[in-house]
């Protein structure tokens, strides 16, 4: 079996980032931002795996950057979804766009 | 005894100037403790009993007993250190620099600069920049104490009068240890502006006085307030470190801390019944007067450290004069200003080189501050090239200068003559504001507002006593220009101050234009070259002028606060201790033989004679004094005469006269010996013989010497002559005194109705307040109402009710109230602005975050690319 290289993995970063970020600007659902966000941090995930692979002087840095980043992103969900349950509590509704009482 | 005392004796002084300081902070500490708990007095609990055993409501009278406590030690010290310091002049195992710092120590404070350390030759060599810091200088605000005769004889002066001071203010405030104290001097329902008040304050009354610890405006037969017994030896505490830490201080900055320290302490001193209008406007013109001359000071402190790059006294000395030591006998070179002219050389460096007139050129010559070998050092002088030469040209440094091999010295700069001037008269100005000289003369009369001691304690040992103290201190920093300004300024005070004195009815009024005067007389000593009788002057005047302020104390307190001179009369059989000792004082200040005013004062008028011999065209500055001599008799006799003998002028007042308790009198006592015998020396008769000046010629710096070898040599001369004259005039003057006063011969009504005109201009003293009120007062208010007017409104309080709010003002709009407003509104608009971005979705928010990412990714894109 070959090697696939660095590019596709970059690329499929590259893809999962976009995908995350778009979900974050245009879903209206919080859980769906959250999901987002979540793709995001993974885009960055591959990135990290990716280099600690195909380049030897981050092999342990990559790695533990992705265990790192995982940890992360288990305490941001278990926080984001406090807040989203809170939020869900005070206006019945878990609609982004309606949380905009501190705007300018 | 401490390893450190045997090495440092000086230390002592250091200890005996924190103890008034030590006294301060306890007694102002226990103050604000009682202060903080007085709210919980009535609650119970920690903080109550705290209070009240501080006292309570009632002023504490352990804390008077406790400042002179500190005051009396202090006095001890500075007694032995004394006794300490001059035996040490008699030790022969000592060289002239170990003693240096046995006597004297200096620290840095706050470090400006690092210190130039290079050897003086390399520092030369670093060419151009001549204006660099000269080697040794460390470039740092430095605390330090100096010990020299002068400065141990005025400690010991300071302490003990400071000593007696505060054993009499013990009886003197007596009243105030009371826990409510009511003042007469207040109209408690509505202040009312005296008559002398000038029209401008009449017109706007000052506001209702804060009533002092909550207590009520009380009755209509006075303010009440709460005896502030504590608070007047914080003050007197404060006052005598200050001028302790002046007097030892070895550099101009810490003197001018000490100078501000003391001005405000006069200040608080002054306006101690502040809730009287005019004691708070007396308080308050002390202060500003001080303000214009102490600003002449900050600019020669200025001047001082740009030009020369020290404060510190010796130093300073050391750079403008010209070295001391000289195994050549060319002695009389020494200590001398040199002036000279600035020569640039083919190479472009700058020289400067003696004028072929000496004293003639622009520059003044200034001196490294330490020599490799100062013995080596040959005279400087006309002589000193024109001897060699003859033909009169200038001469190079290289050989007028420093004949062997020493050329590069000479580079060590100079400052230009005119500046050095400057310099003088800023310090000069300082001490014309501090010690009372025309024209800066008009808050000491006023001053008197202040308790009777605090008069005493600024009149004689503190404050006025600073001025003088400092002209002797920087004597050498003085150009003879500079010395001839203050021998005319103390001219014309002496003599003004005297004709004032001489109408004058207040008891205090009287003996506050006799400082005046007598400060004239030191500063124009110290201007004809009397350095050691002015300061003698200043010593022995400290004592009787102490004695006669607390005798008018002790008068005053015994005739119930009457200060007034017409009301009082025949006292002599009610108190006697106090009249023979105002005796005392007014024959020491007459200048009675034996007494020791005789002795300083005889010096005075012998330097001023020698002056004006040698300067036939400055002979004004012998005269004024001789006649101001008969006026002093005149005026001194007359204050004693008016109040002790006689019939009584007014029987209520005579009456209920008394004397005073023990407490007063033993100072009074004491300090009259002192006033006799302080200026005794071997053989008692001879003016010159007199022990306290031959201590002060030790001390004397060798720049009077240098500066003043012929006038020096004519005072010798005619010295007897001089004394004589003074002698007579005083006579004089008494025996006119005895004549109008005592035995009254002429009556003095008739003389006032003579002199009607004269005596009017001199009992409103010469006009002073007024013309000051006119030039100063009148167009600063005139201009503070003009600019209130130019403001939007003419107050920022709100209107009364019932009108409408004024409309703004187009002026102030249009000026520098219109740009801060476009300024304020400008920065509002754009804040309203930048809200409309701030949507509150977070879609939004992202769609920025995604933007400004793309958007830098492309920025690093194109700049790596």
């Amino acid at each position: 079996m070959s090697e696939l290289g660095l590019p596709p993995f970059l690329v499929l970063s590259a893809f999962l980032f976009v995908c995350g970020v778009v979900c974050v600007a245009t879903k209206r659902n919080a859980i769906g931002v959250l999901m987002g966000v979540e793709l995001v941090l993974n885009a960055a995930n591959v990135n990290f795996v990716a280099f600690a692979r195909y380049n030897p002087v981050f092999r342990l840095e990559g790695e533990v950057f992705a265990l790192m980043v995982i940890v992360l992103a288990a305490a941001e969900a278990a926080v984001a979804l406090a807040i989203i349950l809170n939020f869900y509590n005070n206006h019945a509704t878990v609609d982004v766009d309606k949380a905009d009482e501190l705007k300018g | 005894m401490p390893d450190w005392f045997d090495a440092t004796p000086g230390r002592l002084y250091v200890v005996a100037t924190l103890l008034p300081l030590a006294a301060f902070v306890v007694m102002l500490g226990i103050g604000g403790v009682r202060c903080l708990c007085r709210p919980y007095r009535q609650v119970g609990g920690t903080a109550s009993s705290v209070y009240w055993l501080l006292g309570g409501d009632r002023p504490l009278k352990t804390g008077a007993y406790w400042a002179t406590g500190c005051m009396a030690a202090a006095a001890a010290l500075a007694v032995t250190g004394l006794v300490l310091f001059l035996s040490d002049g008699y030790r022969a195992d000592l060289s002239p620099e170990q003693r240096a710092a046995r006597w004297g120590e200096r620290v840095d404070w706050v470090r400006i600069g690092a210190a130039d350390s290079a050897p003086p030759g390399e520092w030369e060599n670093r060419g151009g920049d001549r204006r660099r810091t000269p080697p040794g200088l460390s470039l740092a605000l430095e605390l330090g104490y100096r010990i020299d005769h002068l400065s141990a004889l005025m400690f010991a002066m300071v302490t003990v009068i400071g000593t007696g001071i505060f054993v009499f203010s013990i009886g003197y405030m007596k009243d105030e240890t009371d826990e409510v104290v009511e003042d007469h001097e207040v109209d408690a329902q509505t202040p009312r502006p005296r008559p002398e008040d000038p029209p401008e304050a009449a017109a706007h009354p000052p506001a209702h006085p804060a009533h002092h610890d909550g207590h009520g405006p009380g009755t209509e037969h006075g303010f009440r307030r709460r005896g502030r017994y504590g608070r007047f030896f914080l003050y007197l505490s404060l006052f005598c470190f200050s001028m302790l830490n002046l007097i030892v201080a070895d550099n101009l900055f810490q003197v001018f801390v000490s100078w501000e320290l003391v001005g405000l302490c006069s200040f608080f001193l002054i306006g101690f019944y502040y809730e009287r209008p005019s004691a708070a406007r007396a308080a308050n013109k002390a202060f500003i007067v001080n303000r214009i001359g102490d600003a002449g000071f900050l600019v020669g402190i200025l001047i001082a450290w740009t030009s020369l790059g020290t404060l510190n006294f010796e130093e300073m000395t050391r750079r403008v004069r010209s070295p001391e030591r000289d195994t050549h006998g060319r002695l009389e070179y020494a200590d001398r200003l040199v002036r000279v002219n600035p020569k640039v050389d083919e190479d472009g460096d700058r020289r400067y080189v003696l004028p072929a007139e000496a004293g003639t050129g622009s520059h003044l010559a200034l001196f490294p501050i330490r020599w490799e070998n100062p013995r080596h050092y040959h005279g400087l002088g006309p002589h000193a090239h024109t001897s060699r030469h003859g033909d009169g040209a200038e001469h190079d440094a290289e050989d007028g200068f420093w004949p062997d091999a020493r050329p590069t010295y000479f580079s060590y700069g100079a400052m230009p003559y005119w500046l050095f001037v400057v310099m003088g008269l800023g310090i000069f100005l300082g001490c014309v504001g501090k010690s009372a000289q025309v024209p800066l003369h008009t808050w000491l009369p006023d001053a008197m507002e202040g308790p009777t001691p605090v008069s005493a304690l600024i009149h004689a040992a503190t404050m006025v006593a600073a001025g003088v103290y400092l002209v002797g201190r920087a004597f050498p920093l003085f150009a003879p220009e500079v010395l001839l300004v203050i021998a005319y300024t103390g001219a014309v005070t002496l003599f003004v101050s005297a004709t004032i004195a001489l109408v004058q009815t207040d008891i205090k009024r009287v003996l506050a234009y006799s400082t005046c005067s007598q400060l004239g007389y030191m500063m124009l000593a110290l201007g004809v070259g009397g350095w050691v009788a002015g300061l003698l002057h200043l010593l022995t005047h400290a004592f009787f002028k102490a004695l006669l302020f607390l005798g008018s104390g002790s008068v005053i307190l015994g005739c119930h606060h009457e200060q007034d001179l017409r009301k009082m009369g025949g006292l002599y059989p009610k108190m006697r201790v106090t009249a023979l000792t105002m005796l005392v004082g007014v024959l020491a200040i007459t200048g009675a033989p034996l007494f020791s005013g005789w002795y300083s004062k005889d010096m005075i008028i012998g330097s001023a004679l020698g002056f004006g011999l040698v300067h036939k065209e400055h002979i004004l500055l012998f005269l004024l004094p001789l006649l101001t001599a008969a006026m002093t008799g005149f005026y001194m006799f007359r204050l004693w005469f008016l109040a002790f003998t006689g019939k009584p002028r007014d029987e209520h007042v005579h009456a209920t006269a008394h004397e005073s308790p023990a407490v007063m009198t033993l100072p009074l006592v004491v300090l009259a010996a002192f006033s006799i015998g302080v200026a005794w020396g071997s053989p008692v008769w001879d003016a010159d013989a007199s022990y306290l000046g031959h201590l002060l010629e030790k001390g004397e710096p060798g720049a009077v010497e240098a500066q003043f070898l012929e006038e020096r040599h004519e005072t010798h001369e005619y010295h007897l002559t001089a004394g004589a004259m003074a002698l007579i005039a005083a006579a004089l003057g008494a025996g006119l005194a005895v004549v109008v006063y005592w035995k009254p011969r002429i009556d003095p009504a008739a003389i006032r109705a003579q002199l009607g005109g004269v005596y009017t201009f001199l009992l409103r003293k010469w006009y002073f307040d007024e013309m000051y009120d006119a030039a100063v007062v009148r167009p600063t208010v005139r201009l503070a109402f003009a600019a209130a007017a130019a403001d939007k409104r003419p107050t920022d309080a709100p209107p009364p009710p019932g009108q409408p709010e004024l409309p703004p003002k187009r002026f102030d709009l249009l000026t520098l109230d219109g740009w801060l407003n476009a300024l304020g509104q400008a920065v509002g608009s754009v804040g309203k602005g930048l809200r409309a971005v701030q949507t509150g979705q977070l879609r939004n928010y992202v769609l920025f975050l995604a933007l400004t990412v793309a958007a830098l990714l492309g920025i690093l894109l194109s700049l790596g690319g």
